[in-house]
């Protein structure tokens, strides 16, 4: 009762994306639902626009789905939960730093309410599975646009909680593209405790020809306005064995990468969130070197 | 070795299990009256502030509004939430006015409203004109005391009411010193834990044919109803307090929230009223956790190891009202008398004024912060004569007959040795301790100890009454009053009646939580209940067991001390077949027509004399990553001097329920005040995170019983004595990882990789 309670508002329960679409566009401050983990706690919260309307995805039949293989490449649709993903075998084994990212959510219950596309399009630069999913990579399907080329996970968004995503635009699924030479990654993060939300997060993935880095994604969330890839320290692997001073290196220049421009809040302080970049970079790629030496 | 009891030391369920596990227990929050309404508070939007006019006439016209209240609805009382004042002649400062000219804090009380509903109060709130002469305010102590700080209580010109007040002093200090072949010490500084209960604060009031009813979560349910009867300016015989069960204890309840709010607007109504906070308005109204903010300490050995001299100046942050925060420094101070043996002491403590909410209680008051810096400097200062910090602690604790906490108290029993040599043993001391580590993540172990109380008697008021009284079938009820904050002790205090008079335990129906119907008793607080309250149930049910005994041997026409009793039987010593059932016995002297109907009601007030101490050992492994300063505990050990456990699955858990705050404070809890309006940062669950279920590290709790002369079969306290350990013997264990000495909490990654970092640079 004196909880907070959520203000008032009409759901539309549609049963296919198309009528779903419509719901989006035909009507005033919408807004879509999936697990509902964030827009429920955000219109709790009271913020200044709550939406009229909440068009909820869950009576769609076919939409909790994980599809794929690693060479194939995996498909994940708008209602599977992040603990789908983290039981996927298919997730596990063809996709790991997906599936360390995940297993880093510690809460249970956002993990069986909460989506992983729900997840991203929140837009959040702490989110543990954006950071994979970059690595990996991934696009983002919106149904009727971009039908052509679907939206990159990188480009996704342009603030902390703020996407690029119209509020009538519906992510059709996610997919990861399939892999056919041999790759190695790393998710790793900190937290203050294990439930609590990231102060930093870093994902990397490595693909090796001959020995040699042929390319990499670093990618880092929490200490910038968005989620980004370490581009000089990416640059710095490429054509090089993965030894000690390579690596070294590379983690520096992700630590001392223009974007890199972390801040001072309740979670941690900026200059050791700053200091952190170098060592969890450098302890991802010796993860990913490690594996990449095993093979 | 103890002898062998039959309900006592029993893993019994507790009482309330059933009715809290299938949702059926009421509490404040959930409790329904018909016609409740709802009330709402009116809370100030400056940290400090001259409320030079409130006009309610709108909100009061807006239809569903049943009452609207201000300063102009009430008599200008002087008060406190600290109910433990109306306990002491003189008590201690009071400070507070119910919706004074002054607000203190981003979120005084201004006014409030009682309406039908929420949306309706909240649109009620709004429509509450104030005036604000906005003042300067200051958020920390060293602002507080600068030469130009504005000036928070008139009548403390310089923000300081307590100060350097010596407290607990003995022997020459000085001398003490200049003897000591080493001398450690420093600054530290502690967070203002917050006690994080489930349920919000929560408060109903009623007043109807000129009698006030609070529903209360408070601990202390009888101080609560002097309290309320003192700001209210009502006789205390027509204020009634009821304490549902509480969904929020570790101290909260010891000092009121809403609760004096609710009463004005209830009588106001003239219907039964709600206030029920928010999960942030309680994260930022709720007083928090005693704040020793800052704490200077030294201590000196001799080159044999002998405890020469502590002295400490303990330096409170009060916020804006000073509630617990000089008693906090008092009793922080009073708890390192009894674990050494120190030639002399010289301790002192000040509170200052701050503009952000005060300081109330939490579990370990006190002595949590004392624990971390006493424990702490005494590890480095062995570390220093190169000794074993457990074979210094085994020989240099003070034993039975030593000093207690306040000057006439002496200690009843001390089991701190054998505390010692388990932990050493289950965590692997010899093998672990003092061992060189390299790589990047290092072990070490550390340990930690300390002596609390069961009950802050000598020093403060705490006896208890207890009231048995047999019904028809030989079941009895039990009457007291203990804090129900869901610690257990209801059902230990239902052992020991059974106990006594040798029937099942199911078969003592406890009554609590109502000043009506309860005979006096302070409540829980001071880790008492088991203790103080127990007495008084064991001298109740040995006041009856004579009863019985009388009326049987009556009844068989022998004399009381031929009989025994046993499951409930009393019979001859002579003759087995010669006996009277205590059900017999109830029966006739309340059905009887044998014109002596007489119910068996054994009442006992009983007023302990001793503290008797438990001791503690806490031993910690950890493992420091020395690039990102993790800390993760790999195992926690507490080993507990219990004197003997009433119920040992209730030991057990008040202990491992403990570790997780204790490791809280320790590590990670700090609540982060706004320099800018001294508001609460952290102000839901989702940013001030305590330790959950997939944090917490493999731990043990293990009991010691030895017994306690003084306490009800033996038994000591436990109520807060799990979370004192975490923070010192964690702290030991990264020296022992990684050689850094901490001083100040929480110890996050943050400051342990500064630490490290200083350190390598030689700083």
């Amino acid at each position: 009762m004196l909880y907070r309670t959520l203000p008032e508002f009409d759901l539309v329960e549609p049963t296919t994306l198309q009528d779903a679409a419509a719901a989006l566009a035909s009507r005033g401050r919408t807004a879509i639902m999936a697990g509902g983990i964030s827009l429920l706690d955000d219109m709790k919260r009271g913020g200044a626009d709550p939406p009229d309307t909440v068009v909820t995805l869950r009576h769609i039949p076919g939409l909790r789905y994980i599809e794929g293989d690693r060479v194939g490449g995996l498909k994940i649709g708008p209602l599977a939960t992040i603990r789908d993903v983290e039981l996927s075998s298919t997730v596990r084994d063809g996709f790991p730093i997906l599936h360390q990212a995940v297993s880093k959510i510690r809460s249970v219950q956002v993990k069986t309410m909460g989506t992983i596309i729900g997840n991203v399009c929140v837009g959040t630069p702490a989110s543990d599975v954006l950071t994979a999913l970059i690595a990996l990579d991934a696009r983002l399907r919106l149904i009727g646009r971009n039908s052509g080329s679907p939206l990159p996970a990188i480009s996704l968004c342009k603030g902390p909680k703020l996407t690029h995503l119209e509020p009538t635009d519906i992510v059709e699924h996610i997919e990861i593209p399939g892999v056919q030479g041999p790759s190695y990654g790393a998710y790793i993060n900190l937290t203050r405790t294990l439930p609590d939300i990231a102060k930093l997060t870093v994902a990397v993935n490595l693909f090796m020809e001959d020995g040699v880095c042929a390319d990499a994604r670093i990618v880092v969330g929490a200490v910038a306005p968005i989620i980004f890839r370490a581009s000089a320290a990416e640059d710095s692997l490429r054509g090089r064995g993965l030894d000690h001073e390579t690596i070294d290196r590379a983690a520096v220049a992700a630590r001392d990468d223009p974007t890199t421009t972390p801040i001072d809040d309740i979670r941690s302080t900026a200059s050791y969130r700053r200091g952190m970049v170098g060592v969890l970079v450098r302890r991802a790629l010796e993860a990913a070197a490690t594996k990449a030496a095993a093979a | 070795m103890l002898e062998t009891l039959n309900v006592v030391g029993a893993r019994m369920p507790l009482p309330e299990a059933y009715e809290k596990a299938t949702g059926r227990a009421t509490y404040c929050s959930t409790m329904r009256l018909p016609g409740m309404l709802v009330g709402k508070v009116l809370r100030s939007p400056h940290p400090h502030a001259r409320v030079a006019k409130v006009d309610y006439s709108k909100a009061e016209s807006l239809p569903g509004v049943a009452a609207v209240v201000s300063g102009q609805d009430v008599k200008s009382k002087v008060y406190t939430k600290n109910v433990m004042t109306y306990q002491l002649p003189g008590g201690e400062i009071q400070d507070m006015t119910l919706f004074g000219d002054r607000v203190r804090y981003k979120g005084d009380e201004v006014a409030a409203v009682a309406a039908v509903d929420e949306p309706t109060a909240r649109r009620a709130l709004s429509l509450i004109e104030v005036e604000y002469e906005v003042l300067p305010a200051v958020f920390t102590v060293d602002d507080a005391i600068a030469e130009d700080a504005p000036v928070i209580h008139d009548f403390a010109p310089d923000n300081t009411p307590v100060s350097a007040v010596p407290t607990f002093c003995y022997g020459d200090a000085a001398k003490a010193f200049e003897e000591s072949a080493v001398v450690a010490g420093g600054w530290y500084t502690t967070s203002k834990q917050i006690q994080a209960g489930m349920e919000s604060a929560a408060c109903v009031a009623d007043y109807q044919h000129g009698k006030l009813t609070v529903w209360s979560q408070s601990q202390l349910p009888h101080m609560a109803k002097r309290m309320l009867a003192h700001v209210l300016d009502l006789p205390e015989a027509d204020v009634r307090v009821i304490q549902p069960y509480a969904g929020a204890g570790f101290g909260a309840g010891c000092d009121l929230n809403a609760e004096p709010i609710a009463a004005v607007l209830a009588m106001k109504a003239g219907a039964p009223v709600q206030v029920w906070y928010s999960r942030d308005e309680d994260f930022n109204n709720r007083l928090t956790r005693e704040h020793v903010a800052k704490v200077h300490m030294r201590v000196g050995l001799a080159a044999d190891g002998t405890p020469k001299a502590l002295e400490a100046h303990y330096w409170g942050d009060a916020g804006s009202y000073m509630c617990k925060t000089a008693s906090g420094c008092g009793v922080a101070l009073a708890s390192n008398i009894t674990p050494y043996e120190w030639e002399a002491m010289d301790q002192k403590l000040s509170a200052t004024y701050t503009n952000h909410v005060g300081g109330g209680a939490m579990r370990g008051f006190g002595g949590m912060q004392s624990s971390f810096v006493r424990e702490t400097i005494v590890d480095e200062a062995i570390a220093q004569l190169g000794m074993d910090p457990i074979e210094w602690r085994m020989k240099h604790h003070r034993n039975v007959g030593g000093l207690g906490w306040f000057p006439s108290a002496r200690i009843t029993s001390c089991a701190l040795e054998e505390c010692l040599t388990i932990g050493a043993e289950r965590i692997g001391w010899k093998e672990k301790w003092n061992k060189p580590q390299s790589g990047t993540k290092r072990r070490g172990v550390g340990v930690a100890c300390m002596a609390w109380l069961s009950g802050a008697q000598p020093m403060l008021l705490e006896h208890s009454n207890a009231t048995l009284k047999f019904n028809a079938d030989g079941s009895a009820t039990l009457l007291v009053s203990p804090g129900r904050v869901g610690q257990g002790v209801e059902g230990a205090l239902a052992q020991i009646a059974a106990e006594v008079l040798t029937i099942p335990y199911e078969r003592i129906n406890v009554i609590a939580g109502d000043t009506d119907i309860t005979g006096f008793d302070i409540g829980t607080h001071a880790s008492r209940g088991v203790y103080c309250i127990g007495k008084a149930v064991l001298a109740a049910a040995t006041e009856a067991k004579e009863q019985f005994l009388q009326r049987a041997a009556e009844k068989l026409g022998l004399s009381n001390d031929t009989l025994v009793l046993e499951d409930g039987v009393i019979s001859s010593t002579a003759d087995q077949n010669c006996f009277v059932t205590l059900e017999e016995i109830a029966l006739g002297l309340i059905y009887g027509f044998e014109h002596d109907c007489n119910q068996i009601v054994a009442h006992a007030t009983v007023e302990p004399e001793d503290f008797a101490p438990p001791w503690q050992a806490g031993f910690a492994e950890v493992e420091v990553d020395i690039e990102t300063g993790v800390v993760e505990v790999v195992k926690w050990i507490t080993v507990h001097d219990i004197g003997r456990a009433i119920n040992p699955s209730t030991v057990e858990g008040q202990l491992e329920g403990a570790t997780c705050q204790g490791m809280g404070f320790a590590l990670f809890e700090d609540p982060v005040i706004s320099l800018s309006d001294g508001y609460m940062l952290t102000d839901g669950f989702d940013k001030y995170k305590i330790m959950s279920s997939v944090d917490l590290p493999d731990h043990e709790a293990i009991l010691v019983e030895m017994g306690d002369p003084s306490g009800p079969f033996g038994a000591k306290s436990v109520g807060e004595a799990g979370l004192f350990l975490q923070a010192p013997a964690i702290a030991n264990a990264i020296y022992d990882a990684v050689g850094i000495r901490l001083r100040d909490l929480p110890m996050t990654p943050e400051r342990v990789l500064a630490a490290i970092q200083a350190k390598e640079a030689g700083v």
